[in-house]
C-alpha cells in the first residue's frame, strides 16, 4: 500500500510529464545562457599570451531559476484551481498525501535537474577555457545553494496553493509568504536602529533581509553585496528548517483542504478574513514604523492610512468579486489596528530590554572586545584576526563601561548633547564579557577625540601578536588584487584590473617580502593611508604618487567575520616608493602593460 | 453494500452570507448488484452524494461507507469504485489510449480486451486528442474507460445526458451486462424519471438534501394503480373506504368516480366488482404519475420538486 499512501511512481512520472513544456523551455534558456557567458568571456580575451586568469565562479541563470522555481508549483498544482480537475484528483485510489510528495518531487525534480546541468554546462566551459581557472567547490557551493533558496521560495507557492483556490489569491498569499515575516522584522529593526544607539538589530544575522536565502542569494550575485549566505552555515540551517517547515505546513493545509476549494479564495470565512488582514498587515506596520522612527509628518500618515484602507478593501474587492464583504471587512478594522498597537508594545518591550540588560557596572564585566572596525582605522581583515581577543584592562573597561552608561541615557533620553557635550561623536561595537560568562554586545558611544586614546589603550592591552595583527593573509585565501595610481594630490588615476593569477602570485611575494620588513608603525601608516590623507605622505617623499591597492579574498573555511558579514574581506594598502620601492616598480611594470 | 448514516455536507463561499447545505442527514442502504437511481432536481444534491461516495468531499459529519469501509482518504475503499462525473475531465492532451494506460496504472483489474471490445462496439477513434471528441462522444468514452476498470462499484452523474437514444440504449445494455456478469453495483443520477424508469432497479427523489421517497422499481409500479368507476346510485368515497380499499387521491364528477389505490391489483378489483359498478376499469400508472401521488400523500407538491 505505500504505493497509494506516501509516493507513487506513476503518479511522479505524470508530474514531470505535465511539467514538460514549461520544464524543457527553462532548460533550454538556462543551459543556453549557461554555455554563453563562458564562450563569449572565452572570445573576449585579447591573446593567447594572456594570462590565466582567476574566474569566479559564475552561472548567471542559476539566479533565474529560484524564481521560476515556484511557477513550476503553481503549473503542477493548478488542479486545485479548477474543480472538475480538482475532483479528478481527488477520485483516484490515492491518499492526498501521496498526490502531494509525488508531485512536490516532480516538480523538484525538474528545477534541480535544470540547475545542475546549467552549472555543469557552465563548469565545463569554464574548465575548458584555456585562459581562465576558476573553483569547482565555489561552482558547487554556488548551485547547492541556489538549489536550497528554489527550495524554499517553493515551499511558500505550495503553502499558498494548499490555502488557497484561484490564480489570483495563490499569487497574493505566496508574495505574502515570502516577504511578511521577513518585512516585520525589518520594520522592527528599523525602528530599533533608528532610535536606539546602543545596539543595531540589522547587524544581527537574523535580522537581515539576506538572511532569507533567496534574497540574499540575488543580491550577492547581482548586487555584489558583501555577504554570501553560502559562507553562513548558520543561514543555511535556518534556511533548511525553514523549507522543510514550511513544506511540512503544506502537507497539513493539502491534506484537509476540501476539494471543493477549488474556485473559492480561501477554505472559509474565517480564513478571508485573516488573509485579507494578514496581506494588508506591511502595509498597515508603516504607519507604527514611521510614527516610531518619527519619519513621516501628518499628511503623510493621512495618506498611509488611506493606502492601507485601499489595499485592505480592493482584497476583498479583487478576490471575491463583489462589494458585500465590505461590511464584515469594516467590522475587523479595529483587529488591523490592534496589531499595529500590538507593534508599537512589541517594540516598546524590545527597547526596554535592551537599556536594562547593557552593562551598567564595570565590576561585573570580565573583558571586553572591541569590533576592530573601520572607526579606528583597522581593515575587516584585523577585524576578523581580533574578533576572538579580549582586553581584560580595568582602567580600559571602566572607561568604556562608562560611556555605555551615557549612551544609555542619551538613548533614553533621547538626547546626547547633554551627556557628551556638543562635538562629533563615534560609535564603537563592542562585546562585554560578564562575570557570569555571559556575552553581551552593544554600540557605545564616544567622543570623537576619546578614539584615539581608546585605539591606543585597546590595541596595547588586547590579547593578540602584534605581529599577527599586523600581518597580511596567506596567498591561498587572496582572490583578487586591483589598485588605483595616484599622483600630484589629486585623484588623476589610472585603472589596473584583474591581474592574471601569475601575476598575482608574483606580486604578492614581492609586497610580502617588503611589508614583512617593515615596522608596526609604518604598516599601520600605509595600511590607513587614503587619498584624503595623502598630506601624511607627501611631507617626506621622493615622489608623490602611490598606488592604492586593494586585496580581496575568502577567510578560511568554518572562518567567518563577525557581524553576519561572511567570509570575504578586503585591505587597502598605500604602496610608496619610499617605503616598498620594489613592489612599487612591479606595479609601474603592470600598469604600463596593461596601458599598452 | 453502500451506507450512508446521516450524512451532511455544506459548502462556503467567499461571499456567502451563510453555508448552503447540500446534504442535511441523508442516510441509505444501497444494497450490492442493484442500479439504483437517484433522481431530482437541480442543487437537490445528487452529485454532491455521488462525490462523498466517491472520496472528492469529506463529510461534514456522518459517515459513508462500502463494503464497511469509509470511503474519505481510503484507496482500499476507492480502489472498488470508479466515478464518472457530470463535467468530464481528461487529463491535458490526451487520447482514449493515453488515459487507458493511465487508468491501467492505477485500478489493478483494468481489462484491455474489454476497453477494445467497448471502443469497437462504440466506433470510437482510441488515438484521437479526446479534444476533438463531441460532448456524447467524450460520455461514450467515460463510460468505456469506467466499465474497463472492472470495479465493484460504478457512479454515473447524469451521464446519459448528451447521449443519442441509440447510444443510451447501448450504454443501458453494457451496464446490464456489468451488473449480470459481475453484479456490479451502479448508481445512476438524473434529473429525468422517464430516463431512469427502464434502467434502474430502485429509486430514490432527493430533495434539498434528504432522501424523501425510496422504493424497488417493480414495487413502485405495481402497488399503485387507478381505478375509473361508475354507480347507478348515489356515492361517496366512504363506500370504498369501508371495504378497506386504501385512496391516495380521490376525484368524482356526478356518478362516475377516479381514485388511485395502493394495494394488490385483484383484491381491489374483487371488493368493487362486488359493488355492482356501472363501469369499472383498472389503469396502470406511470413513474411519473406513481411518484407524484407518493409525494402527494408525503405531503410534497411533487410538480414543485422536479420543475
Amino acid at each position: 500500500m505505500l504505493s497509494t499512501k506516501l509516493f507513487n511512481i506513476r503518479l511522479y512520472l505524470e508530474g514531470l510529464k505535465r511539467l514538460k513544456v514549461i520544464g524543457m523551455a527553462v532548460a533550454i534558456l538556462s543551459v543556453t545562457i549557461s554555455a554563453l557567458i563562458p564562450l563569449v568571456r572565452w572570445m573576449d580575451l585579447p591573446g593567447a599570451h594572456v594570462e590565466t586568469i582567476k574566474q569566479q565562479a559564475l552561472c548567471v541563470p542559476l539566479y533565474g531559476v529560484i524564481f521560476l522555481a515556484p511557477f513550476f508549483f503553481s503549473v503542477l498544482f493548478s488542479f486545485l484551481h479548477k474543480r472538475r480537475e480538482s475532483d479528478f484528483f481527488h477520485a483516484i485510489p490515492y491518499t492526498r498525501t501521496c498526490v502531494y510528495l509525488s508531485f512536490v518531487a516532480s516538480a523538484l525534480t525538474f528545477v534541480f535537474a535544470i540547475m545542475i546541468a546549467s552549472a555543469a554546462t557552465a563548469g565545463i566551459l569554464w574548465a575548458l577555457n584555456p585562459f581562465t581557472t576558476f573553483n569547482v567547490g565555489e561552482l558547487i557551493s554556488l548551485t547547492l545553494m541556489c538549489m536550497l533558496a528554489a527550495a524554499e521560495l517553493s515551499a511558500m507557492m505550495m503553502l499558498a496553493l494548499s490555502l488557497t483556490g484561484t490564480g489570483t489569491t495563490t499569487f497574493l498569499m505566496f508574495a505574502l509568504f515570502s516577504l511578511l515575516t521577513r518585512l516585520v522584522m525589518f520594520y522592527m529593526a528599523t525602528c530599533v536602529d533608528s532610535n536606539i544607539v546602543v545596539i543595531s538589530l540589522s547587524e544581527v544575522p537574523f535580522f537581515n533581509f539576506s538572511w532569507f536565502l533567496p534574497f540574499g542569494v540575488f543580491t550577492y550575485a547581482i548586487s555584489g553585496a558583501q555577504y554570501n549566505p553560502a559562507d553562513s552555515l548558520a543561514n543555511i540551517i535556518y534556511s533548511v528548517v525553514v523549507t522543510l517547515l514550511v513544506f511540512a505546513a503544506a502537507w497539513f493545509f493539502y491534506k484537509i483542504r476540501k476539494s471543493e476549494m477549488a474556485g473559492n479564495t480561501a477554505p472559509n470565512r474565517v480564513a478571508q478574513h485573516i488573509f485579507r488582514i494578514l496581506f494588508t498587515l506591511p502595509f498597515m506596520l508603516l504607519i507604527p514604523m514611521f510614527m516610531i522612527t518619527d519619519s513621516v509628518d501628518f499628511p503623510g500618515f493621512f495618506v498611509m492610512i488611506v493606502i492601507t484602507l485601499l489595499v485592505y478593501y480592493l482584497y476583498e474587492l479583487i478576490t471575491t468579486k463583489r462589494f458585500n464583504g465590505f461590511g464584515r471587512a469594516t467590522a475587523l478594522l479595529p483587529v488591523l489596528v490592534g496589531c499595529s498597537l500590538l507593534f508599537a508594545g512589541i517594540y516598546s518591550c524590545v527597547e526596554t530590554a535592551i537599556f536594562r540588560s547593557s552593562p551598567d557596572d564595570p565590576e561585573k564585566v570580565t573583558a571586553i572586545n572591541i569590533d576592530a572596525s573601520y572607526a579606528l582605522g583597522w581593515d575587516n581583515y584585523q577585524k576578523y584576526l581580533m574578533q576572538d581577543s579580549t582586553s581584560e584592562d580595568r582602567e580600559l573597561i571602566e572607561k568604556v563601561v562608562d560611556n555605555m552608561i551615557l549612551t544609555v541615557k542619551g538613548d533614553r533620553t533621547d538626547n546626547f548633547q547633554h551627556h557628551f557635550g556638543s562635538g562629533s561623536r563615534t560609535v564603537l561595537n563592542v562585546t562585554f564579557t560578564m562575570n557570569n560568562g555571559k556575552t553581551i554586545s552593544r554600540r557605545v558611544a564616544f567622543r570623537n577625540y576619546e578614539i584615539e586614546n581608546i585605539r591606543r589603550q585597546y590595541i596595547n592591552t588586547v590579547h593578540i601578536d602584534p605581529e599577527v595583527f599586523w600581518s597580511l593573509p596567506h596567498m591561498k585565501h587572496i582572490t583578487q588584487i586591483y589598485g588605483e595610481l595616484y599622483s600630484n594630490g589629486d585623484y588623476g588615476f589610472i585603472d589596473v584590473y584583474h591581474f592574471s593569477e601569475r601575476e598575482i602570485n608574483d606580486f604578492y611575494k614581492t609586497l610580502l617580502e617588503e611589508y614583512n620588513a617593515l615596522s608596526i608603525e609604518e604598516k599601520d601608516f600605509i595600511r590607513t593611508l587614503n587619498p584624503a590623507d595623502e598630506y601624511k605622505y607627501q611631507e617626506n617623499a621622493k615622489n608623490d604618487a602611490y598606488f592604492a591597492i586593494t586585496i580581496s579574498g575568502r577567510l578560511p573555511d568554518n572562518e567567518s567575520l563577525s557581524g553576519g558579514y561572511g567570509r570575504y574581506f578586503s585591505i587597502s594598502l598605500a604602496i610608496t616608493e619610499d617605503m616598498m620601492p620594489e613592489t612599487f616598480r612591479v606595479l609601474q611594470n603592470l600598469s604600463k602593460t596593461y596601458l599598452e | 453494500m453502500i451506507k450512508a448514516d446521516k450524512v451532511t455536507k455544506s459548502f462556503f463561499s467567499a461571499g456567502m452570507k451563510a453555508p448552503y447545505i447540500a446534504l442535511n442527514e441523508l442516510s441509505c442502504e444501497i444494497p450490492s448488484g442493484c442500479i439504483y437511481g437517484l433522481v431530482g432536481s437541480n442543487g437537490a444534491g445528487k452529485s454532491t452524494f455521488l462525490r462523498l461516495l466517491s472520496g472528492v468531499y469529506k463529510a461534514d459529519s456522518g459517515e459513508m461507507t462500502i463494503d464497511g469501509l469509509p470511503v474519505w482518504e481510503n484507496p482500499m475503499a476507492k480502489d472498488k469504485l470508479f466515478y464518472v462525473p457530470d463535467e468530464l475531465y481528461f487529463l491535458p492532451q490526451s487520447t482514449m489510449q493515453k488515459m487507458a494506460h493511465y487508468y491501467k496504472a492505477i485500478y489493478p483489474k483494468f481489462d484491455w480486451q474489454r476497453y477494445y471490445n467497448l471502443t469497437e462496439t462504440f466506433g470510437l477513434d482510441d488515438t484521437a486528442n479526446l479534444n476533438t471528441f463531441s460532448k456524447g462522444m467524450k460520455r461514450q468514452a467515460a463510460t468505456i474507460l469506467a466499465l474497463a476498470t472492472k470495479p465493484d462499484y460504478l457512479f454515473f452523474d447524469e451521464t446519459f445526458d448528451g447521449l443519442d437514444p441509440v447510444m443510451r440504449n447501448l450504454v443501458k445494455k453494457v451496464i446490464y451486462n456489468d451488473v449480470l456478469e459481475r453484479g456490479t453495483t451502479t448508481i445512476i443520477t438524473s434529473h429525468s424519471l422517464r430516463e431512469l424508469e427502464d434502467t434502474c432497479d430502485q429509486l430514490a427523489l432527493l430533495h434539498k438534501g434528504g432522501i424523501v421517497f425510496e422504493s424497488d422499481i417493480q414495487n413502485l409500479k405495481t402497488s399503485l394503480f387507478k381505478v375509473q368507476t361508475a354507480f347507478s346510485v348515489p356515492f361517496d368515497r366512504t363506500r370504498f373506504d369501508m371495504v378497506g380499499i386504501e385512496i391516495l387521491s380521490y376525484t368524482q364528477t356526478g356518478s362516475v368516480c377516479s381514485f388511485i389505490v395502493r394495494g394488490d391489483k385483484q383484491t381491489v378489483e374483487a371488493k368493487i366488482r362486488c359493488m355492482n359498478p356501472l363501469l369499472l376499469d383498472i389503469l396502470p400508472l406511470n413513474l411519473e404519475e406513481v411518484f407524484i401521488y407518493e409525494m402527494e400523500a408525503l405531503g410534497y407538491a411533487f410538480k414543485e420538486i422536479l420543475m
